[in-house]
């Protein structure tokens, strides 16, 4: 079967995998330490057996006994002569096995080298070993590839290069393995993953071994999140033990199966299971599974460069280190003569320390540099430092270096010219990454109208070339202002990017070069740039006042959050709601009022404030759901007491709630208006189910400042609307807040409603705002 | 008259991470240990208040533009998604009954705003994870056939009408279950309606 039918019947079914097989093969008789690939030589009928076991269970995909084929791995055991019969029996038995009732699929597995400078392995050692497995197994027939239980996205991605190099037909799974934690070896985490393999042609990614399905499931969930390719999952039969000198997996069948509605409620494509799953692991999944469309998903696109351990999204503000680059620095120029690896480290160790997130690399005049050490430079940094720009001119040398990188790089740049775009996009294509675009052409712009047409330009070339406008950044071009550039040019068409939803990064230094006090002008400018919507600068984080200042300015924007505060405050009020002691708060109000002080002066300085922070910390996701209620609940035998003892005083805000006819959920109209009590506003509830003119006798004869009206379903939203019209009907002017898990910032305008309340610190906010207008 | 299968509530089993997610921990995996006795406590009231059962028929498909039902229509791509090729659809209601409905707004009218939001997410995995029991004694008995996904109403493009219809057809109102005319949602809350189709297998 090629790679396109199966994506097809993919969109319709989700698709068993098999079991384990080196757990197996040891309790069918295989000494521990011997490799199970022997066995398709020495005894292939017991990789016969196993294989005709799993088909009987109902697998669809037969993996074959290669997991640890490639000529390294054998080569430690002594068996390299025998990797060809290795690999070509393994085809042929699973062929046999399957007996055209499953598809089979060659299974590759990692080195065992990690890649320098961690360990000894490089992409052109992994790739070697990769295309030597693939070949064979092609001339064999394989249905598909998949590789599993990598640790490295360099491995993995050398082993995708070789399957693609050989075959552009046949269909490739790529797996990482994780930690409980969510991390490869080498720091990957699933959304890196997601991200660098997005541009990549694989057709599903997903995760084997070393976690049980429940531990790995929210690593999956994360994965599915952020990636468009298919998804694919082998769990472990729950974290090895060791009893009695012996391994044990502690998941059983029955459990095992248990775990296929979350996968699949998770967008799986194909599941299956990875040591210690049995035969039996497999047949219950297949009777959980059934046959099932898979559900469809929405995942998110990210605009991020990535390194092993490191994704830069460009949802924030982000730091490109410029200094590695020799053009005016002799010493770094001679270090990179000399191929100089420590002091070039040092340059990127430093830039990184000081907030350096991305590291533009630059090798001056590309001709002198030897590939090798250029080589080195971009297999290394990301591991050592950060993800790297590659400030490179030449397309060979781009090539080169783009296919040895591991992660998804940014490549700096193109000019908006034909073939310079096409040549770079072609690259991009097959090995990822993000391009930075000039906004210039053959010449440098004259003024912001040159850079408009060569934006233009640029975007009608990459709609012709079918390149993703998510995967380009701009640079509006910097000239020096010493040269007699005109930085206003370069701001507006920051602006004019942004209305295209584009990104921008620029070359900062460019504007002050040749001229006294550059810190002062780059400084200066990137402040007028921010306020502009700049996302990005390649610029100089050893700069002090320049990395503040950003800082700062990142701050006054909105765009970056003052430094954390820890939960615990020095209010002992908020301390003391946000720890649910309700008789202890009840204590410290009686003791204010001992003192003298006045109820509504507790209520406004103290209560109010202190529920106002308690809000704020959980719109920013600080304090979850629960806290909130709890603190809400702490606070309202507090309110009511000094409510009391303000009866009779004028100034009751009244808020009335409820859910609306034919709706009988109302857990959340409660916690809104547990909430809105407990910031001191007087609440009258009117339950769930109510009917429409329950509510408006409630308007008429309470006055209050505000209605809620609670809605859950497509079918009860529709009442909000009856509600809202016969309201205006009788002129009874009165705000009207709305929320509920059918509800939309649209569809309530459509309603006539007046806001809309994602949850309850949303309504505590409109109030507030309500009550401010009514005090103007 | 409809098949009945009552579910003992200690083989429900829900994972943690599913009700600390349902509850708003976002991220978090676990019950935040500050939460964990009264998260015991609600527990312990949702198993002993809650006597689930299922209500279950099964019907034959008749694939036309739409899948029908002795007549009735159910327009739904969601439903073509997952049901295409069934011969057999089951229509299942599952239940944790009344009184936890009456425990959880007891709760509220006490004041225990929290206990009745921890009292309430649980119930609502608890009917979930019930249903999920279910839907391996069906996969078990109906071998050699083979069962798609289970859906239900309310989900994608499947009219949340069809409640009204399921309820119908399997007599719920004799075993306690309504719906509301208007809404079509399900009384006693902790109630979910589902579909699942069947098709020979190979």
């Amino acid at each position: 079967m090629d790679r396109w039918e199966l994506r097809k019947i993919l969109e319709e079914r989700v698709l068993l995998l098999d079991g384990a097989y080196g757990t197996e093969f040891m309790k069918m008789g295989l000494e521990g330490g011997v490799p199970p690939e022997i066995l398709n030589v020495e005894k292939p009928d017991m990789v016969l057996d196993l294989q005709r076991r799993y088909v009987i269970s109902g697998a669809d995909i037969l993996i074959t006994n290669t997991f640890g084929a490639t000529p390294a791995k054998l080569e430690k055991h002594g068996l390299e002569r025998s990797f060809d019969s290795i690999v070509r029996n393994a085809v042929r038995i699973a062929r046999k096995a399957s007996n055209e009732k499953a598809l089979v699929f060659g299974d590759l597995g990692p080195t065992g080298e990690l890649p320098e400078p961690i360990g000894k392995g490089n992409f052109d050692i992994f790739y070697e070993n990769f295309r030597k497995v693939a070949e064979i197994m092609l001339e064999e027939g394989v249905d598909g590839f998949i590789l599993e239980t990598f640790s490295d996205i360099l491995e993995l991605k050398a082993a995708v290069f070789a399957i693609r190099d050989l075959s552009k037909d046949i269909f490739v799974i790529a797996h990482l393995t994780f930690d409980e934690k969510g991390r490869t070896l080498t720091g990957t985490d699933p959304k890196n993953f997601a991200v660098t393999f997005e541009d990549l042609d694989v057709d599903a990614l997903g995760m084997n071994c070393t976690l049980g399905p429940e531990e790995m499931l929210p690593i999956f969930q994360e994965l599915s999140r952020y990636t468009s390719k298919f998804l694919s999952v082998e769990p472990n039969a729950g974290m090895p033990q060791i009893v009695d000198g012996k391994t044990i997996y502690p998941v059983g069948p029955e459990e095992f199966a248990d775990h296929v509605d979350s996968f699949w409620e998770s967008g799986v494509n194909i599941i299956g299971g990875c040591c210690g799953t049995t035969p039996k692991h497999i047949l219950l999944l297949r009777r959980n599974l059934g046959k099932r469309a898979p559900v469809e998903r929405a995942p998110k696109k990210v605009i991020a460069v990535t390194s092993p351990s490191k994704l830069v999204d460009f949802e924030d503000f982000v730091v490109v280190g410029e200094r590695i680059n020799p053009s005016g620095r002799k010493k770094l120029w001679k270090a990179m003569l000399d191929e100089d690896i420590p002091a070039i480290d040092k340059e990127a160790k430093e830039q990184v320390e000081k907030g350096a997130e991305i590291l533009d690399v630059n090798f001056g005049m590309e001709r002198s540099i030897s590939l090798d050490f250029a080589k080195k430079i971009v297999e290394r940094l990301p591991y050592t430092s950060a993800p790297l720009s590659l400030d490179v001119q030449s397309v060979d040398l781009i090539e080169e270096l783009m296919r040895v990188y591991p992660g998804r790089p940014l490549l700096n740049s193109s000019r908006a010219l034909l073939r310079e775009i096409e040549e770079r996009v072609s690259i991009l294509k097959k090995y990822g990454g993000i391009l930075v675009v000039l906004a210039m052409e053959e010449h440098v712009p004259e003024d912001f109208d040159d850079r408009k047409k060569a934006i233009e330009k640029t975007l009608k070339i990459l709609n012709d070339l079918d390149f993703d406008t998510n995967r380009i950044i701009i640079d509006p071009v910097v000239l020096s202002l010493g040269a007699g550039g005109k930085a206003y040019d370069t701001l507006k068409t920051i602006e004019y990017v942004k209305t295209l939803g584009l990104k921008t990064t620029l070359g900062l230094s460019n504007i002050s070069f040749g001229l006294p006090n550059r810190s002062n002008y780059n400084t200066a400018f990137l402040i007028m740039a921010l306020e502009r919507g700049l996302d990005s600068a390649i610029m100089n984080p050893l700069d002090e006042t320049l990395m503040k200042t950003l800082e700062a300015s990142l701050v006054i924007l909105g765009k970056k959050e003052l430094p954390k505060k820890s939960l615990k405050t020095e209010d002992e009020i908020l301390d003391t709601i946000l720890s649910g002691k309700t008789e202890k708060l009840l204590e410290i109000v009686r003791g204010m009022i001992d003192s003298g002080a006045a109820p509504i002066e507790v209520v406004e300085k103290h209560l109010k404030p202190a529920m106002e922070e308690i809000g704020r910390l959980y719109d920013k996701g600080k304090i979850f759901l629960p806290q909130l209620i709890m603190a809400s609940q702490t606070a309202i035998p507090s309110f009511e007491f000094l409510e009391s003892k303000m009866a009779g005083q004028d100034g009751d805000k009244i808020f009335v709630i409820a859910t609306v006819k034919g709706d009988v959920h109302d857990i959340g109209k409660n916690i809104v208006a547990s909430v809105v009590k407990s910031s001191g506003y007087k609440v009258i509830d009117l339950g769930r189910d109510v009917p429409n003119e329950k509510v408006i006798e409630a308007v008429e004869r309470y006055k209050p400042i505000a209605l809620g009206l609670s809605a859950m379903m497509t079918t009860t939203v529709l009442r909000i609307g009856e509600i809202v019209r016969e309201l205006k009907r009788r002129n009874l002017k009165v705000p009207v807040i709305v929320g509920g898990a059918s509800l939309n910032e649209k569809l309530s305008k459509e309603l006539g409603a007046d806001f809309y309340a994602r949850n309850a610190t949303d309504v505590v906010r409109f109030l507030k705002e309500l009550e401010g207008r009514e005090g103007n | 008259m409809p098949r009945v299968i009552e579910i003992d509530p200690s083989v429900v089993k829900v994972p943690e991470r599913v009700i600390s997610a349902r509850l708003g921990f976002k991220g978090v995996g676990k019950i935040p240990e500050e939460f964990k006795e009264l998260f015991k406590i609600a527990w312990k009231e949702v198993k002993k208040a809650s006597r689930p059962f299922a209500l279950l028929e099964d019907k034959i498909c008749d694939w036309n533009e739409y899948l029908e039902i002795e007549g009735f229509k159910l327009k739904s791509e969601l439903v073509k998604r997952h049901l295409k090729d069934c011969e057999i659809i089951t229509l299942m209601v599952v239940t944790l009954g009344k009184t936890i409905d009456e425990i959880i707004e007891r709760a509220h009218e006490s004041g225990d705003e929290l206990l009745s939001y921890f009292l309430d997410g649980i119930a609502s995995e608890f009917v979930e994870y019930a249903a999920r029991e279910i839907e391996k004694i069906l996969r078990e008995e109906k071998t050699p056939m083979v069962g798609g996904a289970r859906i239900s109403p309310g989900y994608g493009d499947f009219p949340l009408e069809v409640n009204g219809w399921i309820i119908e057809t399997l007599n719920g109102k004799e075993f306690g279950i309504r719906y509301h005319p208007e809404s079509f949602i399900l009384i006693p809350r902790k109630t979910i309606t589902s579909v699942m189709g069947w098709r020979k297998s190979g």
